[in-house]
């Protein structure tokens, strides 16, 4: 298992991390400031960031895709939430490697989808695929069996 | 003989191979990025050449900590501590951030115009926006090309060093960490 100290660390920098996907909601008034902003140059050699494709706030889209929101978020709700979690869900997460696959496969097939324009995705489906990928991932590294 | 000591192993060639590998293919997607912009007529997209290049190098820049475990682990069969995973991944974000803002700067040596053209090409982008109203365009040209402008400076290279060492770190963090799950000895912390 793993000490309680990395996994305190893991949620601290995992959240920290989501904050700042979410924060131009807050700090930013226009996408003009968006546009121009350090959250957006911090995350811009890791996501497209289409707007469009953003969760939007007042009209300022978040750092990141709706897909990698997805993610980030939940790696931190996992590792934040773990403890809690394991008492009502351990017996599943003991399929960890099953879960993840699981994840990556519906989100290629999502993601592959809408590339081959076969559907046109929302940005509800992005975000939940990308949940489900970023949940995997601390179900997978804290109870891999 | 003594019991082989698992603290005492040395990770860093691994970090370093690793890091250098990763760091030389996000420089390399980024400046193919950048010329692609760079050469192509401004469509007013927002969703260019350079960020779906980006979207490409993320995906490979989140791997560095899963290589670097496994070369790690190749070297070194005995079973390895999760948390040790976890710092060989965020080192190894740290050198993939450090080796591409050095090729970075090698190349705005070799090529001084890449950094304006990369800004009037992408401010040339945003003046062909259709869907977007004059002063909010006006507003994104300003943002985008004072942006642009302080990462020229020593100031803004290294908080954009420290930022993407950050980034990488945890995201490699995390990825070091499934590559101890993945290639690893099972031992219990």
């Amino acid at each position: 298992m793993m000490s309680v100290r990395l996994q305190v660390f893991l949620a601290l920098s995992t959240t920290i991390l989501f904050l700042t996907t979410v924060s131009p909601f807050f700090l930013h008034e226009s996408i003009g400031q968006w546009a121009g902003s350090w959250q957006k140059a911090m995350f811009s050699s890791l996501c497209h960031q289409n707007p469009v494709r953003s969760l939007q706030w007042h009209g300022i889209p978040a750092a990141v895709c709706g897909r990698c929101l997805g993610i980030y978020a939940f790696v931190s709700v996992g590792f934040v939430f773990m403890p809690v979690l394991e008492r009502f869900f351990l017996k599943y997460f003991r399929y960890s490697k099953a879960i993840l696959i699981t994840a990556v496969i519906i989100l290629l097939v999502d993601f592959g989808l809408q590339w081959l324009n076969i559907y046109e995705g929302t940005n509800t489906t992005r975000m939940l695929t990308g949940s489900a990928l970023g949940f995997s991932i601390p179900v997978f590294i804290i109870y891999k069996g | 003989m003594e019991p082989h000591n698992r603290s005492e192993t040395n990770y860093w060639n691994s970090v370093a191979v690793a890091g250098l590998i990763f760091g030389l293919v996000i420089f390399a997607i980024n400046i193919v990025g950048g010329y692609m912009t760079i050469n192509s007529e401004a469509t007013g997209t927002m969703f260019g050449e350079n960020m779906i290049m980006g979207l490409v190098g993320c995906l490979i820049a989140s791997f560095g900590g899963l290589l670097a475990v496994k070369m790690h682990v190749r070297d070194h069969p005995e079973p390895l501590l999760i948390g040790t995973g976890a710092i060989i991944g965020m080192a190894t974000g740290a050198v993939i951030a450090l080796a591409s803002t050095v090729l970075g700067l090698i190349w705005n040596g070799i090529d001084p115009a890449f950094s304006d053209n990369l800004m009037q090409a992408t401010i040339a982008n945003i003046e062909a926006m259709d869907q977007i109203p004059e002063g909010q365009k006006e507003e994104m040209i300003d943002s985008v090309a004072a942006q642009m402008q302080r990462l020229q400076t020593a100031a803004g290279m290294l908080i954009a060093f420290v930022t993407s060492a950050l980034l990488y770190g945890i995201l490699n963090m995390l990825t070091g960490m499934l590559g101890v799950r993945l290639f690893a000895a099972r031992e219990e912390a």
